[in-house]
């Protein structure tokens, strides 16, 4: 019957569809295991009655007898039949490097045994989550249009900033992000010196960093730091409101779902008080200048109607909503745990999840723990084994020893255990329950991650139904980001009430009286204490536990832990669970939420993560499908949190660099009048090069100078004396300076700006080739304002706060190296010119239809807007400031999801994805994929 | 002879002439090998400045393209207001477009609502829908036939495209890349977008242009079926031109490699002909496929291409996807 189906040339798209058919028909050739003859099948051109048909087929087109073929000989076979197809038309096999039979089965069996236990799991699970969204589904009835108003008052005030505090907090304004970096390593060597025996590097440093950009960002938006205090404040007490929320809410139930939800809510936005309360140890008025009027100092009363003074309005109905959401994004994921049973899922392993891990991987130094581990040999026999060849580096790696340096590790070997059915911890189950469910008539829920969690969450703007402006008007859903609070409120409130506190809640009673007397002095320590006390309890009460038997079961642990890293069981979730699961990460991509939501999450999660392990014991497979994934993914970002917490400076951009100073004076510096040529304008330029840290070798020195005017703009005058040669060394007490002397003794550079920028590219003690630059600017007349100032790509300032990548992204980004370039979320919004110029348009395959501005200012600015989907200016046509070019839309290939590329090309050393070139700073660095947010 | 033997001899010659007759109709109607004029080369400008470094890394034995292929002769449709009108409200978009004067494609129809936009390009008889909002949605595992199906339907509800003039391409399943901005093939298991390539009905070959190295015809859907997005070239009428043209053979296109066009690098938003002459050291094919080419907003004969697809080699990165074009047809 079928033959007749080949009696004429195959096309490409013929030999794709036998080649489903072959996946449909014999699904080992991708690495699933056998199954009965699945029947018919049929494709655009062809159709077989079923396997019996297909083989006829397969003989007629490859010469292999699939009927007759042994079953040991049957995947051989299977890969010639998959050659000889690919060799028909040229098209690639499907796959190569494929398990052994005996791989197979034994995966196969794992698979059974597996897909039993995951089926009722999830099954349980997926029942809860359902109940639960329909209990949550009649509250939301029972809440709807209800609303009580808010007075909040202040009962203690922050304190004035000194003047020393000021300054810090200019600072942090003026140079974000050297001033960020400059904090966390100042935070660092105090955490590190105190508590090198109780933190690891690794959670030093990720609370250093947390903290220092939560300051920076309070720093920068004061506004919203308040506004998020306000709104704890009204949370918090909602949480323990008994007078007016009982006069609206007549249902015992929803109000007490209500009640915790606020209080938990209330430490989600209160969630900068950990790194207040670590920088009050660094500079307590900094502190509380900075992160202002604390919820703590703040009364709250409520009434039932508006009011005068009740400002601010709560909407319980969206309060209520953003739990709702969380549920259903929880039963989709479910979902998703469902189809990792089904037969696909090996499929599913050895075509993609490989390149999430690799990709993962590259992106972590070479000398990483866990980069050593994927490519030690063991674990690189285990990604061969399932399918994953590689040329196998040797190497060597103590799994051992990384467990104890990743947060959570332990807990994440406890599951690996679990799984495998092997103790590798040596401690047995402690509850035999899913921790998922619906207690009684409230909706209490603790324990799993990644989206079963029944517990309380929030959709951050959605659920969040306070409105903190005056105006007596409800706030409006943000679009939501999805996320929930896992930590539990106990601790939160702990959090809240000081140091003390903690301790104690956490059972750390003689920790907590050393603490008190901690705080009484003021002294450093605290922060440790409190960091550990934290951490300790969020990120593995169980680490020490593990140190022991982990160093002697290394071998056995490298086995493990590459099987994981391979994908071959546990990892093959990481790409769904992350897009899906972890709904945060793909909508923040559109949305953006600040960097330290992400790291507070990531708090959560693993203290969720850690508990969820040990509760679940005797459920493994939940462990396995949704908890372990997320963990690793979790570590991986973690571990990689320098990347993205403080985003590489690129001291290319001109901002302040840890290693070298360049200081570069004019004087006199202007601004000058036209009449001041000649008389006034032979300017004495002053370049000090200093090392901040350590030697400064293998030195290089760079002199640009650009004049900007309108029209034609003259060179810059030659200097009165070369760039002089760089000395061999700088140190930190020897800077190097040296002087020149420009002479705008022509009336050519009437209404110019000169910008004179130095570069200085030198090895330090820890970086090779280290960039930076600084620069003097000096004004005649009246310079074009033409030129890009205080401006937006967008009309109406749109997407100013929806940036979802900045320049100089990560190595494997789309913008890394690429400077001055960002992203903006928008669709079918107006695009302006950001200064005037001659405009040139075009399309391409990957950035689809752009205008590009050649600025008529200067030769400095060419800017460009891409993925435009109209183009209203034409082929050289002059622009001016604020005309429309086109519409936004998500031309071209380089692109997921519609958004606006802007970039400024041709700006030598000058940063201009800042102020004063753009309306607001685009950290560097930054992007929302990675978690490193830009708004 | 005889009346009757000459009426015979008559009737036989008639008919031995109307069977040579009626064979030369059918010839003549036919695709005609070349008799050896060779069309002029497609529109396909070398924008990159550098000078290319490229390499083919596919072995004799494993380039299977030979014979000939015709022209491919297409008309487009005339994107009526009242066409649009209809596709758009079917959309999802009430009220009036917003006209634009495009300066590449020229009159241009513009719908905006909260969650979606929606062109359509008047001069290139082009839609293009992009939904703004994300893609991820739950996974109701449509099979690839009920993707097909969705999308027929879709086709057929909204009469967007004439029954019968197109065929649907196989369903890939498209996930955002890792690293760089765009979607990339994957596999049903990882996926976040079902994609369905919409073909000509007389041509099982992709119809690419200089601004779309994919199908230049698409429809994209999330998980549980609904439109993500969709460009469509709408023709009227796409047929098979009457003579063959003789394809170059494997020699040829060794010979010929350093004449083909960068056409896109992966992740590259910077466009060609702005890179630094020096900013592609080299690039290796791997894969080469035939596709249409549309190359430029007025054609209506398209030409084969060959689309070459390698690995390029750029400055202080990995190495990415490069796409080229080298024109088909033997002597181009």
């Amino acid at each position: 019957m079928a033959r007749a189906q080949f009696n004429r040339v195959l096309t490409k798209i013929d030999i794709d569809e036998i080649r489903n058919a072959l996946i449909f028909y014999y699904p080992q050739v991708v690495g699933e295991q056998g199954k009965a003859d699945p029947g018919k099948y049929s494709t655009r051109n062809f159709l077989w009655s079923g396997r019996v048909d297909f083989d006829v087929d397969i003989r007629f087109l490859t010469d292999v007898d699939l009927k007759n073929v042994r079953e040991g000989q049957l995947y051989q076979s299977l890969k010639i039949v998959d050659q000889s197809l690919g060799k028909l038309t040229n098209t690639n096999p499907v796959e190569s490097n494929r398990p052994t039979t005996e791989q197979l089965a034994s995966m196969e069996e794992e698979r059974v045994k597996r897909e039993a236990s995951q089926k009722s799991a999830v099954e349980e699970a997926k029942k809860s989550v359902e109940a639960a969204i329909k209990k949550q589904q009649e509250i939301q009835e029972t809440l709807r249009d209800k609303k009580i108003y808010a007075k909040v008052e202040v009962a203690k005030g922050s304190p004035a900033p000194d003047e020393n505090t000021a300054r810090f907090i200019e600072e942090a304004k003026n140079h974000p992000l050297s001033f960020q970096k400059d904090l966390a390593a100042s935070i660092k060597a105090r955490l590190a010196s105190s508590f090198s025996g109780t933190l690891t590097g690794e959670e030093i440093d990720f609370l250093a960093n947390k903290t220092a950009y939560d300051t920076v960002f309070a720093a920068n938006n004061f506004t919203t730091q308040s506004s998020a205090n306000t709104q704890a404040a009204i949370l918090g007490a909602l949480g323990k409101d008994t007078q007016t929320l009982p006069k609206v809410i007549t249902d015992e139930n929803t109000a007490e779902f209500l009640k915790r939800a606020s209080s938990e809510l209330s430490f989600y936005k209160n969630q900068t008080q950990l790194s207040k309360v670590i920088l009050s140890s660094v500079n307590e008025n900094l502190a509380t200048s900075v992160f202002g009027t604390g919820p703590e100092n703040l009364a709250v009363t409520f009434t039932t109607k508006p009011t005068a003074g009740y400002d601010h309005e709560v909407d319980l109905e969206k309060l209520n909503q953003g739990h709702t959401d969380v549920l259903g994004a929880q039963s989709n994921a479910l979902d998703k745990v469902r189809s990792f049973a089904g037969e696909d899922a090996k499929r599913l392993l050895t075509g993609q999840v490989r390149n999430f891990i690799d990709s993962q991987i590259t992106k972590l130094p070479a000398d990483s723990a866990i980069s050593e581990i994927y490519n030690s040999k063991v674990a690189q026999q285990v990604l061969s084994s399932i399918g994953f060849g590689r040329a196998a580096p040797l190497g060597e790696s103590l799994f051992g020893t990384v467990i104890q340096q990743i947060p959570g590790g332990t807990a994440f070997l406890e599951g690996i255990g679990n799984f495998l059915g092997i103790d590798l911890i040596g401690t047995t189950g402690v509850e035999a329950t899913v921790d998922v469910v619906v207690e009684g008539s409230s909706l209490v829920g603790e324990g799993l991650v990644g989206g079963i969690n029944v517990g309380i969450g929030v959709t951050e703007g959605a659920a969040i139904g306070v409105e903190t402006q005056v105006a007596p008007k409800v706030v409006t859903a943000a679009a939501g980001q999805t996320g929930k609070l896992s930590l539990n409120v106990a601790l939160g409130n702990a959090v809240a009430k000081g140091a003390s506190a903690i301790a104690a809640n956490l059972g750390f009673t003689a920790a907590s009286a050393k603490i008190g007397a901690m705080i009484g002095t003021g002294i450093i320590p605290v922060i440790g204490t409190i960091a550990g006390l934290v951490l300790g309890a969020l990120f593995g009460r169980v680490i020490e536990k593990v140190a022991s038997w982990a160093k002697k079961h290394q071998e056995d642990l490298k086995i493990v832990g590459g099987a994981m890293l391979a994908g071959g069981i546990v990892v093959n979730s990481i790409p769904v669970i992350i897009v899906g699961g972890l709904i945060f990460i793909p909508t923040a991509l559109r949305t953006g939420f600040s960097v330290a939501l992400f790291a507070r999450r990531t708090f959560w999660f693993f203290g969720r993560i850690a508990r969820s392990i040990i509760i679940t014991i005797s459920t493994p497979v939940i462990v396995i499908v949704v908890v372990i994934p997320i963990l690793v993914a979790i570590i991986l970002f973690i571990i990689n949190s320098g990347a993205y917490i403080v985003p590489p400076t690129g001291s290319f951009m001109g901002l302040q660099n840890p290693y070298i100073n360049i200081d570069k004076k004019a004087s006199p510096a202007g601004p000058f009048n036209n009449s001041d040529i000649p008389s006034k304008t032979k300017i004495e330029y002053t370049v000090t090069v200093s090392a901040k840290k350590g030697l400064l070798t293998n030195i290089t020195f760079k002199d640009e100078c650009k004049v900007i005017k309108n029209g034609a703009a003259p060179p810059c005058p030659s200097p009165s004396q070369a760039t002089p040669v760089p000395p061999d060394s700088i140190s930190p007490s020897s800077p190097f300076t040296f002087k020149y002397t420009l002479n705008f003794d022509s009336h050519n550079y009437d209404d110019s700006a000169i910008v004179n920028t130095f570069t200085v590219t030198a090895d330090t003690v820890e970086e090779k080739g280290v960039t930076t630059a600084g620069s003097a600017s000096i004004i005649i007349g009246k310079p074009p304002m033409e030129c890009p100032n205080n401006a937006w790509p967008l009309a109406n300032d749109e997407g100013l706060n929806s940036v979802t990548q900045g320049p100089m992204t990560p190595q494997g980004w789309t913008h890394y190296n690429t400077p001055n370039a960002i992203d903006i979320g928008v669709n079918g919004a107006t695009i302006v010119a950001m200064h005037s110029g001659i405009v040139n348009i075009g399309e391409g395959a990957c950035g689809g239809k752009w205008v590009r501005v050649v600025s008529t200012c200067g030769s400095l600015f060419t800017s460009y807007y891409g993925h435009l989907g109209a183009t209203i200016v034409a082929d050289g046509q002059k622009v001016t400031i604020g005309q429309t070019l086109g519409i936004s839309d998500n031309t071209g290939s380089c692109t997921s999801g519609a958004h606006l590329h802007f970039q400024f090309f041709d700006t030598g050393s000058v940063p201009t994805t800042q102020k004063p070139y753009l309306k607001r700073n685009i950290p560097i660095g930054c992007t929302n994929q990675l978690g490193n947010l830009c708004n | 002879m005889n009346i009757k033997k000459l009426a015979k001899i008559t009737l036989v010659g008639l008919s031995l002439l109307s069977i040579v007759w009626i064979i030369s109709i059918y010839l003549k109607g036919g695709p005609k090998k070349s008799s050896g004029i060779v069309p002029g080369k497609p529109n396909l400008v070398k924008t990159y400045k550098g000078n290319l470094s490229i390499s083919f890394n596919i072995k004799e034995g494993d380039f299977k393209y030979t014979g000939s292929l015709p022209f491919l002769s297409v008309t487009k449709k005339v994107l009526t207001e009242d066409y649009l009108n209809k596709v758009a409200s079917f959309m999802g978009f009430s009220g009036t477009s917003t006209k634009i004067n495009d300066t590449q494609e020229g009159l241009t129809y513009f719908w905006k609502s909260d969650k979606a936009t929606f062109f359509a390009y008047t001069n290139t008889s082009k839609i293009r829908y992009s939904s703004g909002e994300p893609f991820v949605a739950p996974n109701k595992q449509l099979s690839e036939d009920a993707v097909k199906a969705i999308i027929e339907n879709f086709i057929a509800d909204s009469s967007v495209l004439s029954a019968n003039s197109y065929s649907l391409g196989s369903v890939q399943f498209l996930k955002e890349g890792s690293l760089n901005e765009g979607f990339k093939k994957s596999t049903k298991d990882d996926f976040s977008l079902y994609q369905v390539n919409i073909l000509p009905k007389s041509t099982e070959y992709e119809i690419v242009s200089p601004t779309s190295t994919e199908s230049t015809s698409y429809i994209q859907l999330t998980k549980d079926g609904n439109i993500y997005s969709l460009q469509l070239v709408v023709f009227g009428n796409v047929q098979k031109g009457p003579t063959e043209y003789t394809i170059k053979t494997y020699k040829e296109v060794n010979d010929s490699i350093a004449n083909s066009v960068l056409i896109n690098l992966d992740g590259e938003e910077t466009p060609i002909q702005y890179l630094t002459v020096d900013y592609v050291k080299e690039i290796v094919i791997n894969r080469i496929d035939i596709a249409y080419l549309l190359d430029s907003v007025s054609s209506t004969n398209l030409q084969p291409v060959y689309k070459l697809t390698g690995v390029a080699t750029l400055p202080n990165t990995r190495g990415v996807q490069a796409i080229l074009y080298l024109p088909a047809l033997s002597g181009l």
